[in-house]
């Protein structure tokens, strides 16, 4: 059985251990939201900006656009391959892989960066599915798991690169030991990406890295009871991915610096909504 | 225990063992086996399994707690110079120590839970070394350290005038520490630092090797095994203020650079930046243009550390000084890419990103020093066993 958990409350991110937080200016014109809203875990889809309100540091916006699935989507996969996911594992991964390339559309793009004992980034993010499919074929090796380092490298891939909406899809089912990056760090790029996080884990401990990663940028954690259930899992993410909603609203020009959090509600009663907690503004 | 690069070890104490002494144990003391044992120290060859090294360490267990108890008494009977005396008993920790090193199956069967602390008592408490072994982050089982190494520095306690004055005792805690913390066997070195600090609490290399044990353990190399309920992880920020103190002790004693550059790396994971900007700054201007592993390491962290102060071209400075340092070690890249875009600089970002794309199928772990850090301060572990070898190659006294 797969179970689908919304990140909550409790992995919220880290940033207690910072004394001093460094203020990077930069300019902010429009602003973009990537929000699910579910029902009893299953996607909304029908909603308009009626439906909508969004609060920029408790400032009710008005709300410049609202689309949906017909948006292209950048898809940057980022895969544990260490020495714990050889074998049976493996196959069912690049399986999950394989079902997820196939599923992209003409006009979305993938990219892949795996880890083990290094972050491998190849192919950048292409329109050649092939090409992806293929670094996924090709053998690897490494016992380390430098998720933060992978995740973060995705995260800039994501945000750097042309395209309306960006997919950092992270299957890990190791500890983080061995990034240079802390935790804190790259949740900071998190609150600096438009990307939404979707981890997919058979790590039964209690990891929150890719927890506080999806919090951040208002994605899901899947976690997986059995390896069967990886074949088909990154496909359904991209599935939900598709359905979630991507609305903008431009900030007032005298928008101050730093953190701005961010609330969106949805009219209909009885729903959940998922979004990004915020932005920097600049 | 397994001694590799990908398996890490804590120290774990897990348990204090009370022996109740039976009267089997109150044997009288053999003086033969203590004249085989000196026979075999004299004509060991360090660093070669040899007979004399075989027999020592097929010996019953029971017999090196009572030479440890006994030996003074047997060596001042049998050489009246107190230098010779010395000899047997650095021969003799070196003996124990190639025991443990090259006869690992046999070094196993000797465990502190058989000595007694003192032969004389009936009921006695003794410890063993347990150690946590992790692979990965995640907990792999546990084993006990053989006692050898502890009784190679038992003997050396022996020494006289003062053990802590005596260049090869201090040379061999060195390399004793050295080999576990190469090896990842931070569980056997927590057991070698408390043992090397009794006698030389102001050794700088000892001491840097101390502050390793606990800035590895604030690390999530051993942070990861907190959820296992069974085990006891020392709180990370304890950890890293205790490898805070000893880093500090080692620069104050006139430790190496690498050693400052450890403190200010730890000061920065402690949140004073700007202190360990200062301490990183100064290690680096100690450091010659030769010394490529520790100019990454301190331009590494010193660009961290100007980031989180939000020196954002100073950053970007640091991070160049480290690739290039060492042009293929991909952290100083991604940290790069990172300083990069939360500065809001996305040409930079992409080029660092682009620049890691362009290794990513040929890039080599090791090339990068991060990879090999909580371990590469002992990097010269083997050389100094052989040195500590070569020091006593000469011939023993009779």
């Amino acid at each position: 059985m797969t179970t689908w958990t919304a990140c909550g409350v409790a992995c919220a991110a880290l940033v207690a251990g910072f004394t001093q937080v460094p203020q990077f200016r930069t300019l902010v014109k429009e602003v973009r939201v990537d929000v699910l809203v579910t029902n009893k875990g299953q996607p909304v889809t029908g909603l308009t900006v009626a439906d909508f309100e969004v609060r920029d540091n408790g400032v009710l916006q008005r709300i410049n656009s609202l689309t949906s699935e017909e948006l292209p989507v950048n898809v940057i996969l980022v895969l544990d391959v260490s020495a714990s996911v050889e074998g049976e594992r493996l196959q069912h991964l690049r399986q999950a892989g394989h079902l997820l390339l196939s599923a992209l559309r003409l006009t979305d793009q993938a990219a892949l960066v795996r880890f083990a004992d290094t972050v491998g980034i190849g192919p950048a993010l292409t329109s050649d599915a092939a090409s992806v499919e293929a670094a996924l074929a090709s053998p690897t090796q490494g016992s380390d798991t430098p998720l933060v380092d992978a995740a973060a490298s995705a995260l800039i891939l994501a945000s750097v690169s042309p395209g309306p909406r960006a997919l950092v899809l992270v299957f890990s089912d190791g500890v983080e030991v061995s990034s240079y990056l802390t935790r804190t760090e790259v949740l900071e790029t998190a609150k600096r990406s438009d990307a939404v996080v979707y981890g997919v884990t058979l790590d039964k401990s209690h990891q929150t890295i890719l927890g506080d990663l999806a919090e951040t940028t208002g994605g899901e954690v899947i976690r997986l009871d059995k390896v069967n259930d990886l074949d088909t899992a990154f496909a359904r993410v991209l599935d939900r991915f598709r359905h979630r909603y991507v609305l903008s609203f431009t900030p007032a020009s005298d928008s101050a610096p730093g953190w701005h959090r961010l609330e969106v509600r949805v009219k209909p009663r009885g729903v959940k909504v998922t979004a990004r907690a915020g932005y920097f503004g600049g | 225990m397994v001694h590799n690069d990908l398996t890490k070890t804590i120290s774990c104490i897990l348990a204090a063992v009370t022996l109740s002494a039976g009267p089997g144990l109150q044997r009288t003391f053999d003086l033969h086996l203590v004249g085989e044992w000196i026979e075999a120290v004299r004509v060991h060859q360090p660093g070669v399994v040899d007979a004399p090294l075989i027999k020592i360490a097929e010996m019953p267990t029971a017999v090196f707690d009572e030479i440890r108890v006994k030996l003074r008494a047997v060596l001042e009977a049998q050489f009246t110079d107190v230098e010779e005396r010395n000899a047997i008993l650095r021969r003799g920790a070196l003996l124990h120590t190639d025991i443990a090193l090259l006869l690992p199956q046999q070094a196993a069967a000797f465990t502190k839970i058989r000595v007694l602390p003192d032969s004389s008592n009936q009921r006695g408490t003794a410890q063993v070394d347990s150690v946590v072994l992790s692979s990965d982050g995640q907990f792999a089982g546990m084993t006990v350290e053989t006692a050898h190494w502890w009784f190679a520095s038992e003997l050396l306690k022996q020494i006289r005038p003062e053990p802590g004055s005596d260049p090869f005792v201090a040379a061999w805690h060195r390399a004793a520490i050295a080999h576990f913390e190469s090896t990842g066997a931070f569980g056997g070195a927590s057991y070698a630092v408390p043992r090397a600090l009794e006698v030389l609490p102001n050794d700088p290399i000892v001491l840097m090797y101390a502050g390793a044990v606990h800035d590895v353990t604030a690390s999530n190399h051993i942070q990861s095994l907190k959820d296992r309920r069974d085990l006891v992880v020392a709180d990370a920020d304890a950890a890293l203020k205790k490898a805070e103190r000893l880093f500090r002790r080692s620069v104050d004693a006139g430790g190496p650079p690498e050693a400052q550059i450890r403190l200010g790396r730890v000061l920065g994971a402690l949140g004073r930046h700007q202190e360990a900007a200062d301490v990183l700054r100064l290690a680096q201007n100690r450091l010659a243009a030769t010394q490529t592993r520790l100019m990454y390491f301190a331009s590494l962290f010193l660009g961290s550390q100007e980031m989180a102060l939000g020196h954002v071209d100073a950053a970007r400075a640091q991070f160049g000084r480290a690739r290039a340092a060492i042009p293929d070690a991909q952290s100083a890249i991604i940290a790069l890419a990172d300083a990069c875009f939360k500065a809001g600089q996305q040409s930079c970002a992409s080029d660092a990103l682009a620049d890691l794309e362009a290794l990513s199928f040929t890039m080599d772990r090791l090339n990068d020093p991060w990879v090999r850090y909580y371990v590469s301060q002992a990097a010269d572990a083997d050389e100094q066993m052989e040195q500590l070898r070569d020091s006593l190659s000469g011939k023993a006294p009779r």
